[in-house]
């Protein structure tokens, strides 16, 4: 039977171009999004990226250890843990000349990095950095001077040009010490010019960079040339045993780099990836779904030619068996095809990802073959057992129906369908309630596979809404037209199935994009609700640039007539042992006296009086994850490994956008290298003046004041706009798809048609008639997709929603019209142009017959 | 040219009595083989109120003939009349409207849409052009041809007799000038056949139907008033009063 399936290949070529066309593009997305996937795994090839860095030119550096040591019991075993710091420990300046002094070594820079954003700028903040430490890349200046004055700066090449900033400019720089005057002295270019990453940096003068780091006698890495003709890696050895000094590393070629800055760049790597993790599984949903449901509905267009086959005696199982032969050849040859442009998608996808400013710059994604074998794989495997379940039906066909005038669709909802719609159905039920349990940030991880399994559900019950609703379509539209309404509702209630299946692309579009923009919407409204109820102070002021603001700047905004206080949370990290093991928690350092006066926060257990010294505040979410109540003694571990014995003063009654944790200045003195508040609340003395108190804000260099309301809504505008960002390249990627599959399903169900159209034309039905009654069709196929696929959304909302509740905050359920209405008219406009094809089609079509009849 | 016996005296021009007339109509298919004379100037005219049968063997030029006729193809060569109208040079809406006012069509097979009921499909051209008749005049038509109890039934529920009956009640509900049947038998077992040509028959009969049909079948041959017998596109002879006998010795003469 193996050469009918070529013949058939041969001849029923539009069908099976069709067919290439979905399986070659859903292979293309599959590997391309699987390369981009693994490229944001593959740690080394990650560490490639970005390779040594500022550090290319030094021969070796020597630096603190930067790993925390946290001893942990389990219960029954006890080990140390070593998580790398979260903020960088430091080496005595004195270090340089005790290196220098080592034979082998030629000379040394010493390196200091801490905190320097310029304002308006966004980048990375701890870009600041002595002059001579630029040696160690090499910066090479390529206009101006190196920085001599106190007010002098050279700035890399990147950040100059970002902020088009030349030679003579003068701009201002935010550092701990306060927003700073400066002239542009110079600009030069380090390394990453080759398109690598790079990250941003603003060159002091040495004397000037030790003073802004906050900690003169101390660098945070003495970088090492070494003499001519002398190895870099003997002279690590020699200089390990010089030292000998246990709390030193000292390290050659890529780990040159500081740890801090590689797992800046890794996290925003990881960050894209987990981003890319969602599009995979979308895109590999969105591939199989209409692969699959494609071949089915092939099966279904060719019953005539099927049964035509059993006529001349072909038993169901040669039926089958040469359906699946071409599957086999048309899935093989597609998804050959597929990895071939997957192949080079990745890559261009990796381009997208970050001028989308989803992935940091620098990312690339090579070829990967694994991603490869497995998209051509699963291309295959769902083309055969697409048509695998469908042919079994399809084999059985009666021989009889070769000849039997074609009738109406009967038995559409067959047993699997049945199966497979509960089942599913069974499932979302159950995710819908466990949502309610796992609380928020897991509940919408949730929802991405609640919408799929919605989807599958609701495609494979379809036809039994397709009455239904084509009967709501039809009732205006019969009214309205001629004839044409009551022959597109007539023809769309007599094929369930078909109809069911070209709206199959428009349901999985509609859910997926509606859904994501729903749950989206809903979790910064519930985020903007739950910091509107807790926030009382009537300003906020947040820094003009990435970094935060300067404790001076607070100290000037306290000493402005008409504020009574200033309050802010200045950010850090550390760990907390949960059960034994450590868990990295958000922390802030807060000012005990002005919490309560600028936060609307209530202790749940505790009292916030107590909150003083040696004691922290946990806030809602992390006590339930940490166990902790109030009064309970425990330890925590700050960014720099040190180890602090604490009592819990209180837990909060909410999160209210706080960190995990709250620490007393006290604690934390000394330890946080950039004590820099991202935001401070500012609270009126009584009668101040509002607009007064704005201007004199104002007027303060590198802040941006905004009213309480103004800057929530701006935070949730800004969370969506990410959101919105990313959701354009994954949906615009997903829905170009399913565009094209629509387009297709729509031009493969016309072969079936012509005779109807043909005798359409005989009666004596006019071009504009027969257009109108297929335009008809096709808005019977769109209300189907579209009403199902927000049901679909409707339902995973909802569940997100119950999850965010659970959480105890007050969730906020928000269904963004006007985004919808944007994919739902989207997807209606490229079912239309789709709809022309099969229109053009129709129109061809002429009265006379073929000469076979 | 035609009548080689010069038994029937044929038409010069147009008789006024025609309902349709071909005045030398050629009809060529250009394959990418070679071209096809499918018919080769013929002149024809055919009586209201009569039916005709075309008949030839299978490739004789039939379907084409009858397709010139009824205005769904253009014919290569030569001229067609439906009662004063020269519809070779009408454009394709217009010939949409004529198909729908003042002709109609019964095929082989596959006459109705599946999805509309018979009494649907019947009323299907006068919706097309815009009207909408009273449901007396669709179980009207469907009486004619002995169906007025199916018209709730679609095509799948229908045989194949009662199918080209629909068919043939749509045909008459525009009350058309001519009725073109193609075969209308030809997918038939005798029994059906025979119901759906006694209804041909009783619309010529009661309501002085204008009918042409195309068959091969001598017993439906014998139904008509007369017979125009084709072979490669030429009208080779003619009968009339035809039975069954003769129409059979006639086909078996000319070698088909
Ligand atoms: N569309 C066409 N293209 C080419 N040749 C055709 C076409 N239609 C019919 N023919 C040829 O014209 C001749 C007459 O065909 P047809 O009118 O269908 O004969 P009949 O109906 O008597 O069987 C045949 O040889 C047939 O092959
Ligand atoms: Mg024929």
């Amino acid at each position: 039977m193996f050469w009918i399936s070529l013949l058939s290949v041969r001849t029923r070529w539009k069908l099976f171009t069709g067919l290439i066309v979905v399986v070659v593009l859903g292979v293309t997305m599959l590997a391309a999004t699987g390369q981009m996937l693994l490229a944001t795994r593959d740690a080394s090839l990650v560490r490639d990226q970005i390779g040594a860095g500022r550090f290319e030119a030094a021969s070796v550096v020597v630096r603190a250890q930067q790993r925390a040591h946290i001893p942990t019991d389990d219960g029954e075993t006890t080990f140390d843990y070593a998580p790398l710091l979260l903020e960088a420990r430091r080496v005595p300046a004195g270090l340089g000349s005790t290196v220098d002094a080592v034979p082998g070594v030629r000379a040394v820079a010493l390196d200091r990095t801490f905190s320097a954003t310029l304002v308006g700028g966004a980048d990375g903040t701890r870009a600041g950095h002595g002059w001579s430490s630029a040696a160690l890349a090499p910066y090479r200046l390529t206009a101006g001077n190196e920085p001599r004055g106190r007010d002098e700066v050279v700035l890399d090449a990147g950040t100059a040009a970002a902020q088009n900033l030349e030679p003579g400019d003068r701009t201002q720089v935010i550092t701990l010490g306060g927003v700073r005057d400066v002239t542009v002295a110079g600009v030069a270019q380090g390394p990453g010019g080759d398109g690598r990453f790079a990250a941003p940096a603003v060159f002091f003068p040495d004397q000037v960079a030790a003073e802004l780091s906050g900690a003169k006698d101390f660098v945070d890495a003495v970088g090492v040339f070494a003499e001519d003709g002398v190895a870099a890696e003997a002279l690590a050895e020699q200089l390990r045993a010089a030292l000998g000094d246990q709390s030193l590393v000292v390290v050659t070629g890529t780990d040159k780099l500081d740890p801090a800055t590689v797992s800046d760049y890794t996290s925003a790597v990881t960050d894209s990836g987990s981003f890319l993790a969602i599009t995979a599984l979308i895109s590999a949903f969105v591939s199989v779904f209409v692969v699959a449901s494609t071949f089915a509905f092939v099966v279904a267009q060719r019953r005539r030619e099927l049964a035509l086959l059993r006529t001349v005696g072909a038993t169901p199982k040669q039926v089958q068996r040469m359906m699946i032969g071409e599957s086999a050849i048309v899935g093989t040859l597609a998804s050959l095809a597929g990895c071939v442009l997957g192949a080079i998608g990745g890559q261009v996808l990796a381009g997208l990802t970050v001028s989308f400013g989803i992935a940091p710059p620098g990312f690339s994604a090579p070829v990967a073959p694994l991603a490869l074998i497995v998209a051509f794989l699963v291309g295959v495997g769902v083309s055969v057992a697409g048509v695998f379940a469908a042919s079994r039906q399809a084999g059985k066909v009666a021989a009889v129906e070769a000849l039997r005038q074609a009738d109406v669709e009967q038995g559409v909802m067959t047993r699997g369908r049945w199966l497979i719609g509960i089942g599913f159905f069974a499932l979302a039920l159950v995710m819908i309630l466990l949502m309610a349990r796992v609380g928020g940030e897991a509940s919408v991880v949730f929802a991405i596979v609640l919408t799929e399994v919605l989807v599958v559900a609701l495609a494979a019950l379809a036809p039994l809404f397709v009455p239904p609703l084509v009967w709501l379509l039809a009732r205006p539209l019969s009214a309205w037209t001629d004839v044409t309404g009551l022959l597109a509702g007539a023809n769309s209630r007599s094929a369930p199935r078909r109809v069911a299946a070209l709206a199959a692309p428009i349901l999985i579009t509609v859910a997926i994009g509606s859904s994501m923009l729903g749950v989206i919407a809903t979790t910064s409204a519930t985020a903007a609700a739950d910091a509107r109820a807790h926030l009382s102070a009537p300003f906020v002021v947040t820094a003009s640039s990435g970094a935060g603001l300067p404790q001076d700047t607070i100290g000037r905004m306290r000493s402005i007539a008409g504020v009574a206080d200033v309050a802010g949370v200045v950010q850090t990290n550390g760990w907390a042992p949960n059960l034994g093991e450590p868990d990295q928690v958000t922390m802030g350092v807060a000012d005990p006296k002005t919490l309560g006066t600028v936060f609307k926060v209530a202790a749940a257990s505790g009292s916030l009086d107590a909150f003083t010294g040696s004691t922290v505040v946990v806030n809602r979410e992390a006590s339930g994850l940490l166990g902790w109540t109030a009064g309970q003694q425990t330890t925590v571990y700050l960014g720099d490994g040190t180890a602090v014995p604490v009592t819990v003063a209180a837990v909060l009654g909410a999160d209210a956008g706080l960190p995990d944790v709250l620490l007393t200045p006290e604690i934390a003195a000394g330890h946080v290298h950039d004590p820099l508040t991202s935001e401070a609340y500012v609270t009126l003395a009584p009668g101040a003046d509002l607009d007064d108190v704005r201007d004199a804000l104002a007027e303060l260099p590198g802040v941006t004041v905004a009213t309480s309301e103004e800057w929530l809504s701006s935070q949730s505008q800004n969370s969506q706009q990410d959101n919105l960002v990313a959701i354009a390249l994954l949906f615009g990627m997903a829905i170009l798809y399913t565009g094209i599959s629509i387009a297709n399903t729509l031009a493969m169900s016309m072969g079936e048609r012509t005779e109807e159209i043909r005798l359409m034309r005989r009666i004596g039905a006019t071009g504009r008639q027969i257009t109108g009654v297929m335009l008809g069709e096709i808005m019977a196929v769109v209300l189907v997709g579209v009403v199902l696929g927000l049901l679909v959304a409707v339902v995973t909302v909802v569940g997100v929603w119950r999850g965010l509740a659970s959480t105890g905050a007050e969730a906020v359920m928000d269904l963004p019209l006007l985004q919808l209405i944007g994919v739902v008219a989207t997807c209606v406009v490229i079912a239309l142009a789709g709809g022309m094809v099969p229109t053009m089609r129709a129109l061809k079509v002429t009265a006379a017959a073929r000469p076979a009849e | 040219m035609f009548g080689t016996r010069g038994e029937t005296t044929a038409p010069v021009g147009r008789s006024l009595g025609d309902a349709v007339t071909l005045m030398d109509v050629t009809m060529n298919y250009g394959t990418k083989y070679a071209v096809v004379h499918a018919v080769r100037q013929v002149a024809l005219g055919f009586g209201r109120g009569s039916m005709t049968a075309v008949m030839g063997p299978s490739g004789s030029g039939k379907t084409t003939l009858l397709h010139c006729a009824a205005g769904l193809i253009r014919p290569s060569a030569g001229q067609v009349f439906i009662g004063e109208t020269d519809i070779s040079r009408l454009d394709e809406d217009s010939l949409a409207r004529l198909r729908r006012s003042r002709i109609s069509m019964v095929f082989q097979a596959y006459n109705l849409l599946p999805a509309l009921t018979a009494e649907q499909n019947v009323m299907l051209p006068l919706r097309l052009a815009g009207h909408k008749p009273p449901s007396s005049q669709v179980i009207d038509a469907l009486r004619q041809v002995g169906l007025a109890d199916r018209a709730k039934h679609r095509p799948g529920q229908l045989s194949g007799g009662q199918q080209q009956r629909v068919a043939i009640a749509r045909a008459l509900i525009t009350n058309p000038e001519v009725l073109f049947a193609d075969e209308p038998t030809g997918a038939l077992d005798v029994h059906n056949g025979r119901e759906v040509l006694s209804a041909l028959r009783h619309l010529v009969d009661v309501r002085g139907q204008t009918v042409i049909m195309a068959t091969h079948d001598p017993m439906a041959a014998a139904c008509a008033d007369r017979v125009v017998f084709l072979s490669d596109g030429v009208v080779v002879a003619e009968q009339r009063q035809p039975t069954p006998e003769s129409v059979a010795a006639k086909l078996a003469a000319l070698g088909g």
